[in-house]
């Protein structure tokens, strides 16, 4: 847990914590480690191609396009569909390699079928 | 007394969108205001990373676990399983344990979970002291009230993790806050304004002779379904217990914000206090499957207790008596084991709406659903 920098009551208790983080679903820790570590890249990137979108549409607009506005900034409800599904398509782009169907080729190394 | 986020809902965003605060107290935070009753994140940015993993979310459900679905039911077939039979856990884990396409929706999801978990502690530490400031500008405020109890004897069974939850329910204080938003990951949206809760809340039966003067939700958390209960029946008084004092908080202050009188107090469900006879309602949302099957009976018969004769008990949760099959026993594992839903197996094991009968309820699955994900027994205190 992050620090608190407070002084003020949290009316918390002692708790047990839990062992599920950092462990291999897919048998190399490093492995399950790219994975996360191409879902933040991912958030990241949405986050900023989301940002553009707000300037964006502020511009549109013409509307002042100050740091403020931009963190206030209320997509209309075209806006958030559309970026949903802009979302979405990145996601899948970034993760359908990920689908896994039916065995598995287990091909490397075997002949192609080249002669020579 | 002003319901603020209704009266304010398109004044909110307007303010929000011409920078302006909606702000009822100086200690109130919604730097972004809201949208309904729902706070945006604090920031462009962590609302940006929560949207995110929405779409990971969905994409996880859409694409990874059909994958994962199929293939194990490919394993099972191979296996020679009778796909209408639960396994073992251990037989689950050797039989799909070390699929690729079954491992890597395990993996996702759990990236994704943990990402979100971590994102929102991290935002709401790191302005902690203003947080929790707003939080005790509400403790005291009405409409409602707020009944904490600092000499509580929390049980040892509900302080783990649950859900990878960081600090739990008990050990974070912001607790409430995290729950809130990380949920609505799940919702996709379909939450935002306590939508699911509003249906569940229109769904839950009354007593034969429609008399709701005081209703209990039970594991109340941060309070969705107290507020909903109280929307539904106004002139009842409503009252959602907890053994969490940071999510009773949060529930407390949406509640004001909203205008619902509701009472949060932190109580156990298997010893309430109350009196005999005392509520017409009692309701719970997925609270049997994050406490222990011991700790289950004894709430069920507390809540036989403190229900009058003819009052309902609605508890939704996971259906108990789900077809069974492999994928079932996989995910219910998984679920328990990499999710830390340390209960979810002994949940599982009981024949639930049984306990209820053996506790002296009328039981009924016949009921509207309200949800395709959870059961829906009805207990009747016979009169």
């Amino acid at each position: 847990m992050p620090e608190l920098n407070s002084k003020r009551p949290t009316h918390t208790v002692d708790f047990i914590p839990g062992d599920t983080r950092g462990r291999a679903f897919l048998g190399n820790p490093l492995m399950d480690g790219m994975v996360s570590s191409i879902m933040a890249l991912g958030a990241e990137l949405w986050a900023t191609k989301r940002r553009m979108k707000v300037i964006e549409s502020l511009m549109a607009a013409k509307r002042d396009v100050t740091p403020a506005a931009i963190e206030a900034y209320v997509p209309t409800p075209d806006e958030v569909k559309a970026w949903e599904a802009e979302r979405d398509q990145m996601v899948k782009l970034t993760f359908s390699s990920l689908v896994i169907k039916g065995d598995q080729p287990n091909d490397f190394g075997k002949s192609d079928g080249q002669k020579g | 007394m002003i319901n603020r986020r209704t009266a304010l809902a398109s004044s909110a965003i307007a303010a929000a969108a011409s920078g302006a605060s909606a702000k009822t107290t100086s200690a109130d935070i919604e730097p972004r205001g809201a949208i309904g009753r729902l706070e945006r994140l604090p920031t462009l940015g962590l609302e940006s990373w929560h949207d995110f993993m929405c779409g990971v979310n969905k994409f996880t459900n859409s694409a990874l676990g059909p994958a994962s679905y199929a293939r194990q039911t490919e394993l099972a077939k191979r296996a020679g399983l009778d796909l209408k039979k639960d396994i073992t856990p251990q037989q689950a884990i050797e039989l799909f344990g070390n699929d690729p396409a079954i491992r890597i929706r395990d993996r996702m999801w759990h990236s994704a979970h943990n990402f979100e978990h971590d994102i929102l502690d991290m935002a709401f530490h790191s302005d902690g002291d203003a947080y929790l400031a707003e939080m005790e500008s509400y403790d005291n405020r009405g409409p409602g009230k707020l009944i904490l109890d600092p000499n509580l004897a929390i049980p040892e069974y509900t302080r783990h993790e649950i859900h990878q939850q960081p600090g739990g329910y008990v050990g974070n204080p912001f607790a409430g806050h995290i729950y809130h938003y990380a949920t609505n990951v799940f919702y996709r949206g379909a939450n935002d304004q306590d939508e699911r809760h509003k249906g569940y809340a229109t769904n839950c039966p009354l007593p034969d002779d429609g008399k709701v003067n005081r209703i209990l939700d039970i594991g109340c958390g941060i309070g969705q379904l107290t507020v909903a209960m109280k929307e539904k029946h106004p002139n009842a008084e409503v009252i959602g217990i907890d053994v969490g004092a940071p999510m009773l908080r949060y529930a407390h202050m949406r509640a004001v914000d909203v205008g619902a009188d509701v009472t949060f107090a932190q109580k156990l469900a298997e010893d309430t206090k109350y009196p005999d006879g005392h509520f017409d309602i009692v309701v719970s949302y997925i609270l049997f499957h994050e406490v222990t099957a011991s700790a289950s009976r004894k709430i069920i018969a507390e809540t036989m207790r403190v229900l009058r004769p003819g009052g309902v008990f609605f508890p939704l949760d996971f259906n108990t008596q789900a077809p069974p099959s492999p994928q079932r026993t996989y995910s219910t594992w998984m679920d328990h084991r990499w999710n830390t839903e340390v209960w979810r197996l002994q949940h599982a094991s009981l024949d639930f709406g049984g306990e209820m009968a053996k506790a002296g309820f009328a039981v009924s699955d016949k009921t509207a659903k309200a949800s395709g994900n959870f059961g829906n027994l009805v207990g009747i205190k016979k009169a």
